[in-house]
């Protein structure tokens, strides 16, 4: 009996250290990495003449880094098919690429194509001079950049001002380099400065190009609370027009978070680009592991145009599996009169299924 | 007789503050890289394992990287006190995010991964102490913090933790870490290897945190921005 008892206690020990078994291999590092995934979507629609459209889109990233010294060679390319009713299109391409250089840990330089990624909202980013358009629809999505020269400066301080960074930025522009920023020869300089100060995120940016007028550029980010965060931006784009951005994250104890923005632009965009309009409302809700169901989340999200009352809604759950696979489910509905923004689309409501396979 | 009082009472607090700052000393050195492995165990026994790399300078500066699933590589953050900033690839630019979060879901938070020094975010307000162990209650120092008090057991052989229940400020038991397994790392440090979590908030679930490697290691202080928060993995080299 003794003895029966001294091996069940073996055996428990054996699978308590296996539990805390710690593999060194997996630690170790190498002059490479990569990363990326795969996409499949499905969307199902319905249109106001009640005819059904079935799409299928599928993506492709794929991130590759490779290390030598204090230089990094950055890319990550990206592939695209489209297959909207039965009619097919498929696009690639480079989203990055460029070389990093640490000239020591308060100066870096770097050339080649990077998106800067500028702007503390989640929607909209005005002050995103040099960054291709955000939709607020799909606010990840946009991960091209441009071709640039930047030098970074950085520097901390043990006071109020807790950090300070100067970016500088050169971009050219022809007919065969950015050309989708600007269809001609230009030369684009831009400079960000950032403090942290008294805890909160602060940016200054001015943006100059030889053939488009000056833009200036202010943003921030704090936490007023620990669940409780405030952000803006406002941008002077000519002597004309600006575009400004109020937002808030706040986390609720039963972990709801709830990021809204109130966006405003002096002017209208010309149709049917989306968002064209002057003020929008956006709310989004995302409450995590709902009936207590881990690595899942269901979300709610509202775009109100405060101009015509329309709005778009959609309502969705994401679920994370093990096996690095993830699996988003929503329904997204347009309401509003027939001639507003989300009224006026022939769309009226879209079944959008995607699962993505990360490696 | 009310100066001898306050001298006492002063003295008694410059010791439990000592006791502090040794059980944090004792934990992390105040300038290290630390390998560790997070574990998500639910009620049906199936697991979900995280990597991760974090390096530490100063008793409040901290920065960590996923480098397992791959699901979650590259997802980064940043602690600069009671600030806090996550990196996604997928957004490619830091936010801010608050200590209560949980980044990769389960019983751990966000405030639990990125643990700093004790003693940076609590107050001792009481001691008990018997033969083997110390009993402790810690406040926060201000209600930016995760969890607003703390009762700390502590092993008087080794002065680590041995269980730690952590309260809201309404007195709620939030989660209970239990330090286990004592290891030898090197370079003198020898902690608890393990830390079990459980939570009344997830019955059945338990999250257990393994250390693998604690190195003590100077890292430029500009490593702790936000503008290299997307690169804490270059560290590793």
């Amino acid at each position: 009996m003794m003895r029966l008892i001294v091996a069940i206690c073996f055996l428990f020990s054996l699978i308590e250290a296996n539990e805390y078994e710690f593999d060194m291999d997996a630690i170790e590092t190498k002059t490479y990495e990569y990363s990326g995934y795969i996409k499949a979507s499905q969307k199902h629609q319905k249109t106001k003449q009640n005819k059904t459209i079935n799409s299928y889109l599928g993506e492709a990233i794929v991130g590759f880094d490779y290390f030598v010294e204090q230089w990094t060679l950055k890319s990550q390319f990206q592939a695209n098919y489209y297959n909207t009713d039965k009619e097919e299109k498929s696009t690639d391409t480079i989203n990055q690429l460029y070389i990093d250089y640490k000239l020591s840990s308060n100066n870096r330089f770097d050339i080649g194509k990077q998106s800067l990624m500028w702007g503390k909202a989640y929607f909209f980013n005005p002050v995103a001079f040099l960054d291709r358009k955000k939709d607020p629809n799909n606010p990840e999505a946009s991960k091209e950049g441009y071709v640039i020269a930047h030098y970074k400066y950085n520097k901390s301080y043990e006071k109020d001002l807790q950090n300070f960074s100067l970016d500088i930025v050169y971009m050219p522009t022809s007919k065969d380099t950015n050309d989708d920023f600007l269809d001609e020869n230009s030369n684009t300089i831009a400079l960000k400065a950032y403090f942290l100060y008294l805890d909160t995120d602060i940016d200054i940016i001015y943006f100059h190009n030889d053939k488009l007028d000056d833009k200036f550029g202010f943003d921030f980010s704090k936490n007023i609370l620990t669940n409780f965060e405030i952000h803006g931006e406002y941008a002077k784009l000519d002597d004309e027009n600006s575009s400004s951005v109020v937002g808030i994250k706040y986390l609720t104890s039963y972990d709801l978070t709830i990021t809204s923005e109130y966006f405003d632009r002096s002017h209208r965009l010309k149709k049917p680009e989306p968002f064209y309009d002057k003020r929008y409302f956006i709310n989004k809700f995302s409450l995590k592991e709902p009936f207590g169901m881990v690595y899942s989340s269901v979300y709610y999200k509202n775009s109100l145009n405060l101009l015509d009352n329309s709005t778009q809604n959609s309502l969705g759950t994401v679920y994370n599996f093990k096996n690095n696979i993830q699996l988003d489910l929503s329904y997204i509905k347009n309401i509003g009169e027939k001639k507003s923004e989300f009224g006026s689309k022939n769309i009226e409501d879209t079944i959008l299924s995607k699962l993505i396979w990360y490696f | 007789m009310k100066r001898i009082i306050g001298l006492l009472l002063f003295t008694a607090s410059l010791l439990s503050s000592d006791l502090l700052l040794q059980i944090d000393k004792n934990l992390q050195p105040g300038s290290s890289e630390t390998y560790k492995k997070l574990i998500n165990i639910e009620p049906d026994g199936s697991k979900k394992e995280f990597l991760l790399y974090q390096a530490k300078s100063g008793t409040d500066k901290m920065v960590s990287s996923f480098l397992k699933p791959v699901s979650e590589k590259g997802r980064n953050t940043l602690r600069l006190g009671e600030n806090m900033w996550l990196y996604m690839p997928s957004v490619g630019r830091p936010i801010r995010i608050t200590s209560m979060q949980s980044v990769v879901g389960g019983v751990f938070n966000n405030s639990d991964i990125m643990r700093v020094d004790f003693s940076s975010e609590y107050n001792l307000v009481k001691e008990k102490t018997d033969k083997a162990t110390y009993v402790l209650e810690l406040k926060a120092k201000n209600d930016t913090i995760a969890y607003d008090k703390l009762l700390m057991i502590v092993d008087k052989k080794t002065t680590t933790p041995t269980q730690i229940e952590c309260y809201s400020s309404t007195g709620m038991l939030i989660k209970t870490l239990y330090y286990k397994n004592i290891k030898d790392f090197g370079s003198g440090i020898v902690r608890p290897s393990v830390i079990e979590t459980k939570s009344p908030f997830y019955k059945g679930y338990k999250s257990i945190m393994i250390y693998g490697k604690i190195t003590p290691k100077k890292f430029a202080a500009e490593t702790f921005t936000i503008d290299n928060i997307n690169k804490v993995n270059d560290l590793r080299r």
